[in-house]
């Protein structure tokens, strides 16, 4: 069974189409990167993949399937989506952290929502220290120290372990290193790519449980900070993606816009082929 | 309240009536009328920036995706605690409203003391308390959903926190207004 899938979806956003029949498919454990230029619409598919396809707008029309662990987003009611989306980690662009609460309590929140009685208060305060720790952000976890008093490197890396604490089967990224040092940058992208916490107490066992490392899709508008890192890398274009292929293919990629994301000048030989395969209905 | 209308009630004879008077204008009407200003003002309009600029700043987002229902976890609390804190604040009212009178007519006026308490006493009937309670529980009720509600329907900009503010502060006092007057016309027809 695929991790994700997506059939012919169509997004309209307050009347802008921003995916236009896209198909894609996430086998588990894969780590895809989906590539795109800013405004191209990318931030979407891990909003669709969570059922949030557009929560700030106005009029939004989906159309088309997405089926997560092999239940279809649109068939599932408030409950079944919210159970769904408990074993599914998002970091988004700013973090999305709750300002009126604490690191401590911003990275317990998903386990204290959902498992405060199967786990218990102290099970809950140690899988908080053991991921802070292994962030390196223990320092953090002290009560009383806000969002708010965080730069944007730390608020990603709360993001991260808030993310990461119930054990996801499906680890989603929407430009996390977007504004960051180069440094920051790559330490973040090691951390999203291959961290995996280990917990002394296991949660309950659930449907849609992954044995492996969880699937990871990254959108990014730079390709080159994940080359090293991702198995798959997809080009979101016109509202349609296009499969590059693994690393190799990028790096040999002459497509002028995939030169564009690698932040290098393009320059078209006499007989540069296009390395993109179309997948998208 | 007491200082205007004792001696006009005392000179035409009718001073034993200020009990009944002062039960029905600040147990029935003011108190939860008044109450319901002071949240709306105090509390709606911070409810409705909060939860304004929690959507805007993509935390009712980063909830939803984690799977947090908002109703239940930001909205319920809110609207319970504004139910409870309104039905408390009215009795606060009530009794302050009370003692206040209770204080003029022993200082200032001709009433004494026994005779203002006897008629509150007297007057204070349990139809009284059900309506300010009822009146109470409802606003807080309201003044909450309003205030969340506006709030939530904030979209993109820092601009539309006052604006969704101001949308919940109106309709909140709108149906404050609107139902008192046919809450207490309710009762009277009862």
């Amino acid at each position: 069974m695929n991790c994700v899938e997506m059939r012919h979806v169509r997004l309209e956003v307050d009347g802008r189409r921003y995916l236009d029949g896209v198909s894609l498919t996430v086998a588990p454990g894969e780590a895809v990167v989906i590539a795109g230029l800013p405004g191209c619409g990318k931030s979407f598919v891990p909003r669709c993949i969570l059922g949030l396809p557009g929560m700030d707008a106005d009029e939004v029309n989906l159309q088309g399937d997405i089926i997560v662990a092999g239940q279809r987003i649109g068939d599932l009611n408030s409950q079944e989506l919210q159970a769904l989306r408990r074993r599914v980690g998002s970091v988004m662009r700013d973090g999305g952290l709750i300002e009126n609460m604490d690191v401590r309590a911003n990275v317990t929140l998903p386990l204290t929502y959902h498992y405060q009685n199967t786990l218990g208060p102290a099970a809950i305060q140690a899988r908080c220290d053991a991921v802070l720790e292994d962030l390196q952000l223990s320092r953090l976890g002290a009560p009383g120290i806000r969002p708010v008093a965080l730069n944007r490197e730390e608020r990603l890396y709360v993001s991260l372990a808030r993310a990461v604490i119930c054990e996801p089967f499906l680890l989603l990224f929407d430009e996390p290193c977007l504004g960051l040092s180069p440094g920051s940058a790559r330490r973040l992208s090691d951390f999203a790519f291959s961290y995996q916490p280990a917990f002394a107490t296991a949660l309950p066992q659930e449907q849609g449980d992954w044995a492996s490392l969880p699937t990871r899709i990254v959108t990014t508008a730079d390709l080159g900070r994940y080359l090293d890192r991702a198995d798959r890398f997809i080009l979101l274009h016109d509202g349609r993606l296009e499969v590059i292929g693994d690393r190799m293919a990028v790096l040999g990629s002459h497509d002028p816009r995939v030169r564009q994301l690698l932040g290098k000048e393009f320059n078209p030989g006499p007989s540069a082929p296009v390395m993109t395969e179309a997948i998208d209905g | 309240m007491l200082i205007q209308s004792l001696p006009q009630l005392q000179g035409v004879g009718a001073g034993e009536f200020i009990g009944r008077i002062l039960v029905i204008s600040i147990v029935r009407e003011l108190g939860p009328i008044i109450t319901a200003m002071v949240v709306i003002t105090r509390s709606g309009t911070a409810m409705a920036a909060e939860m304004a600029t929690n959507r805007i700043t993509g935390q009712v987002e980063a909830l939803e995706g984690m799977g947090v229902d908002v109703f239940h976890y930001l909205i319920a609390p809110r609207v319970l605690g504004a139910m409870v804190s309104m039905f408390c604040m009215i009795v606060y009212f009530d009794v302050v409203a009370l003692v206040g009178g209770f204080l003029v007519a022993s200082l200032r006026l001709t009433m004494p003391i026994s005779v203002y308490m006897e008629q509150i006493a007297g007057s204070l009937q349990p139809l009284d308390l059900y309506i300010s309670l009822s009146k109470g529980i409802l606003f807080g009720l309201v003044v909450s959903l309003f205030s969340c509600y506006h709030g939530l329907r904030a979209r993109r900009a820092p601009f539309e926190i006052p604006m969704v503010a101001r949308s919940g502060v109106i309709q909140a006092m709108f149906f404050v207004f609107v139902s008192s007057a046919a809450i207490s016309a309710g009762f009277y027809w009862i």
